[in-house]
């Protein structure tokens, strides 16, 4: 278990990379902590690892406190147990397999047998049983991956920290790795932390994940949540495939908005005090379109500007009638009824009222 | 991020853990105490050596003021300016020889199914580690008018002979002594072309040869350039060959003139200084002629850096054993042949330009060590090998802090650093040697005189060398594999033995080595620095030629070439084949 309290870190004065970030993560957890490269998401990882000293607040590992600003206490990182997948895998190109692994139990001073029966098991899970005399330049990148990952499990740590662990390898591999990383982790009911950029990664593999921007967490949730109910427009753009627009809202009925192209219900409660401009957000897989008029709430007239085919739907960009310059994007699921629309055809767009979320002012 | 990150870890390296004020006092000395030492050697000397050329008084010693008059005098005087002339023709010359040797035997290397050609790499080589009196000498031996074996071959079938003694001679010997430069610089180049930029050139209908030409050429160009003028800056400096082609003939280039300066009554260290000058800032000129070049053109040419694609292997089809003889004919001539002829010699009782295999003897090398020259030969191969221990340790140690402050300092010490580790190549060695007389002779401690000064030579001028080779090690180590000891458990001792030790030793050893060898072979510097009692090896064979011993010297030429082939063996087993390919 992991607990950050306040955490803040500055470089200079004027550099500061983390501002008073708290979260907890709990026992058997996966929480991912998300954002855009420069968020300082990396540099949360390296203070709870010990690898920075942070400017203030508390890092508590298992209710142990190991690092505190105030009380100017700093565990050194070999004495704090945990385990740390690095992005480069940082194995040691000139100890064997076996000795990557092997060394953490030797400082440890484990008997020999003991060290060579973890070795094997641990190099098992990760289905790397026979590789054991291999040098880490003989493995091909996944495999070095997962000897990294053995190699930070290999002596129980209290909690694994991993930063962007799956950025090196290629796409397929990544996509069946996410699996594999959770049944580990889930298995060995082992805590993670798991730094990453890619939004989809953190969805499949956390339990919970903090999404964070310029230093600070903006949202904290469940990632079905962040994905449902996006917190703020940079959560809802950063989740991905979804329309974010600027609009007013109708000061004569609030359950209105108006868009440049038309005037929308929505599905949220506005308070009182937020009456004038919103940014909402639909989206994509929530829009439908249809040659004909369904005669519905919430339709509009749009041309399809461009049709692609992403495998499992397909991709629209369309464009209102009213409004040339507005770009809609649309995921279409249904094939049967995306291939019978055509570029450069008009259609009825159409999403429905609760799908149309406010998620707070410009 | 990148910065930010960059910036957040230098910070953490020094506030790691919660190192007290030692850390702090040590790691304080660290960053600045090797900058003044190699400062001091590099510095002191040359500010002397500029002093000492403005110097009235002909002696170090002397009592004078400071003048024009070296300068000018120097400009006056014929015999400068046709050295002047004779160091501009050797160097242009030996770089084209090299070049056009060079380059193409890289090619057949690194890109064509060539028989063998994983195999020649090592001989190729072997120049770049033998010392260029060996090159002086067995070029003498096979092409001298009278006593040449290969001139003996000529006659026998009719040919004229060739004379060695002459600027062509110079630079025939020059050009193949550095062929290795080339081919080390071409090697890599030759090998990292991606191969689909000459695709497409055939693709729209040029021939193999058009594209060789068009394509391939052009894009090694830049390395080809660097490999080229590392030679000139070489050429220029080189005491050794001319020694033995030159000087007897009265043909000067600058460094033997400089010599005769120092060395031959009446002494003239102010003009030896002057004309040192003068050699300096014709070194400087091809260095920045590089530094301008390669700057521009690494602009140009982004698609051969360090991607990693494969370069496709040209087949040679018919051509691939007429190929095949032709680099062993280049190797039996170029490499073999020097080492054949010496061993000849110095079996033989008396030298006359053919061999009576009735006659061999090892008599030679009884006398060597028991003979006349007996107390000679085991000082100067008893202070060679001290020599190269002694330098070849400090020179280890040194560039390694070097090195360390050039990749993981910070702020202005890495910007010092790399400029001093650099400054020394553009200084040649018979340079190197003025500038320490004029530094040590009334330096208030006695080194002149003792082996110190030439430890402080050789560390000094291999310090480019190690901190490159120490620097690639150093490189190697990122400091996520430090982190990542620390985070299983390993105290910051532990990473230093268990980690980052391991990950330095081949380069290490590798500049060990090299430092070693260096100081086995070394002429250039040692030749003004030596005494009788601190005589090294390649200065006694300097001084046995000028007697005009041929079999002795060549028998004597023969145990240093020894010496430096098992060395290299050896390190080549140690380092498991990598010791050539790390320099």
């Amino acid at each position: 278990m992991i607990s950050v309290r306040n955490l803040v870190k500055c470089y200079t004065r004027d550099v500061i990379a983390v501002k008073d970030v708290s979260f907890d993560v709990h026992q058997g957890e996966i929480v991912a902590l998300l954002g855009p490269s420069g968020c300082g998401k990396t540099t949360v990882l390296r203070c709870i690892a010990g690898f920075e000293r942070p400017t203030s607040g508390e890092i508590y590992i298992d209710e142990r406190l190991v690092s505190s600003g105030d009380q100017g206490l700093l565990t050194p990182v070999e004495n704090r147990g945990l385990g740390f997948v690095h992005q480069s895998y940082a194995l040691w190109p000139h100890l064997s397999v076996y000795r990557n692994l092997s060394y953490a139990l030797e400082l440890r001073k484990f008997p020999q047998k003991e060290i060579h029966q973890r070795v094997q098991q641990t190099l098992e899970l990760v289905r790397l049983g026979g590789y054991v005399d291999r040098l880490p330049s003989e493995l091909s990148g996944g495999e070095q991956q997962r000897v990294a990952l053995a190699r930070s499990l290999v002596y129980n740590p209290s909690a694994i920290l991993l930063d962007e662990p799956l950025s090196n390898l290629d796409a397929k591999l990544r996509e069946q790795t996410r699996f594999e990383l959770r049944r580990l982790f889930k298995g060995l009911n082992i805590s993670a932390l798991y730094v990453t950029h890619d939004q989809s990664e953190a969805l499949a593999i956390a339990d919970r994940c903090i999404v964070m921007e310029k230093g600070t967490i903006q949202q904290i949730g469940k990632p079905i949540e962040l994905y449902i109910r996006p917190g703020s427009t940079f959560v809802a753009d950063f989740m991905g495939s979804s329309n974010i627009f600027t609009g007013v809202v109708c000061p004569d009925d609030s359950k209105n908005v108006d868009l440049p192209w038309g005037s929308f219900r929505h599905g949220c409660v506005v308070p009182s005090d937020r009456k004038n401009e919103v940014v909402i957000c639909i989206r994509a897989k929530d829009i439908s379109l249809r040659p004909d008029d369904p005669g519905r709430e919430n339709t509009f007239q749009a041309r399809i500007a461009v049709k692609t085919f992403a495998g499992d739907f397909y991709k629209f960009l369309i464009t209102p009638v009213e409004k040339p310059e507005v770009e809609v994007l649309v995921h279409i699921y249904d094939y049967e009824k995306a291939i019978r629309m055509e570029e450069g055809d008009t259609v009825f767009v159409s999403f429905p009222p609760a799908c149309c979320q406010v998620i707070g002012a410009p | 991020m990148s910065v930010e990150k960059r910036s957040s870890r230098d910070k953490s390296s020094i506030r790691h853990g919660d190192r007290g004020c030692r850390g702090r006092v040590t790691e304080w000395l660290l960053q600045r105490l090797p900058l003044i030492v190699v400062a001091f050697l590099v510095l002191y000397p040359l500010s002397m050596l500029i002093y000492g050329s403005f110097w009235s008084g002909t002696r170090i010693t002397a009592p004078g003021h400071l003048t024009l008059n070296n300068f000018i005098g120097v400009f006056k005087n014929p015999t400068v300016m046709g050295a002047v002339l004779s160091t501009l023709w050797v160097t242009l010359g030996a770089t084209a020889v090299s070049v056009s040797l060079g380059v193409p035997l890289a090619w057949l290397v690194a890109r064509t199914d060539m028989p063998g050609r994983s195999k020649v790499r090592m001989l190729t080589l072997l120049p770049f580690f033998t010392s260029s009196l060996l090159v002086g000498v067995s070029w003498a031996l096979l092409l001298s008018p009278q006593i040449g074996l290969l001139n003996h071959v000529f006659s026998t079938i009719g040919l004229p002979p060739l004379n060695i003694f002459s600027i062509g001679g110079l630079i025939w010997a020059t050009g193949l002594y550095h062929i290795p430069y080339l081919f080390l610089f071409a090697l890599p180049a030759f090998q990292a072309i991606d191969s689909s930029l000459e695709e497409s050139s055939q693709i729209i209908g040029a021939g193999v040869f058009t594209t060789f030409r068009r394509v391939t050429l052009p894009l090694i160009a830049p390395s080809i350039a660097s490999g080229a003028i590392l030679v000139a800056v070489s050429s220029i400096g080189l005491f050794g060959i001319v020694a033995i082609l030159g000087t007897p003939k009265g043909i000067f280039l600058l460094t033997n003139f400089i010599q005769r300066q120092v060395s031959i009554f009446p002494v003239r260290h102010n003009v030896a200084a002057a004309v040192s000058v003068l050699l300096l800032i014709g070194t400087l000129f091809f260095i920045a002629l590089q530094r301008r070049f390669i700057t521009r053109e690494s602009r140009r040419f982004v698609t051969i850096s360090g991607k990693v694609s494969r370069a496709r292997t040209v087949e040679l089809g018919p051509w691939r054993w007429p190929a095949a003889a032709l680099y062993g004919l280049f190797l039996f001539v170029g490499v073999f042949l020097p080492y054949l002829v010496l061993v000849l010699v110095s079996l033989s009782p008396f030298w006359s330009g053919s061999v009576s295999l009735s006659t061999l003897t090892l008599g030679n090398y009884h006398d060597l060590f028991f003979g006349t020259y007996a107390q000679a030969v085991r000082t100067a191969f008893g202070n060679s090998i001290l020599l190269g221990v002694g330098a070849a340790t400090l020179s280890a140690g040194v560039c390694l802090v070097m090195a360390w402050v050039i990749h993981r300092g910070t702020g202005w010490f890495k910007v010092v650093a790399e400029f001093l580790a650099m400054a020394p190549v553009a200084i040649p060695g018979i340079v190197f040697g003025v500038a320490f007389l004029w530094a040590w002779i009334r330096f208030p401690i006695q080194i002149y005189g003792t082996l110190w000064i030439l430890v402080i030579a050789y560390v000094t001028r291999t310090i480019p060398h190690s901190t490159r080779v120490l620097g690639s090690s150093i490189m190697q180590i990122s400091r996520d594999l430090e982190e990542s000891a620390r985070v299983v458990g390993a105290s910051s001792i532990r990473v230093l033995k268990d980690i980052v030790f391991p990950l330095l030793k081949p380069g290490l050893l590798a500049a060990w080595a090299f430092v070693f060898i260096l100081s086995i072979k070394e002429l250039n510097t040692s030749i003004l620095l030596v005494t009788t009692k601190t005589n090294v090896l390649a200065t006694l064979i300097y001084d046995i030629y000028q007697e005009g011993f041929y079999v002795k010297l060549s028998a004597l030429v023969v145990i240093e070439s020894a010496v430096i082939i098992v060395t290299l063996i050896v390190f080549e087993h140690i380092l498991k084949g990598k010791f050539i390919s790390e320099q």
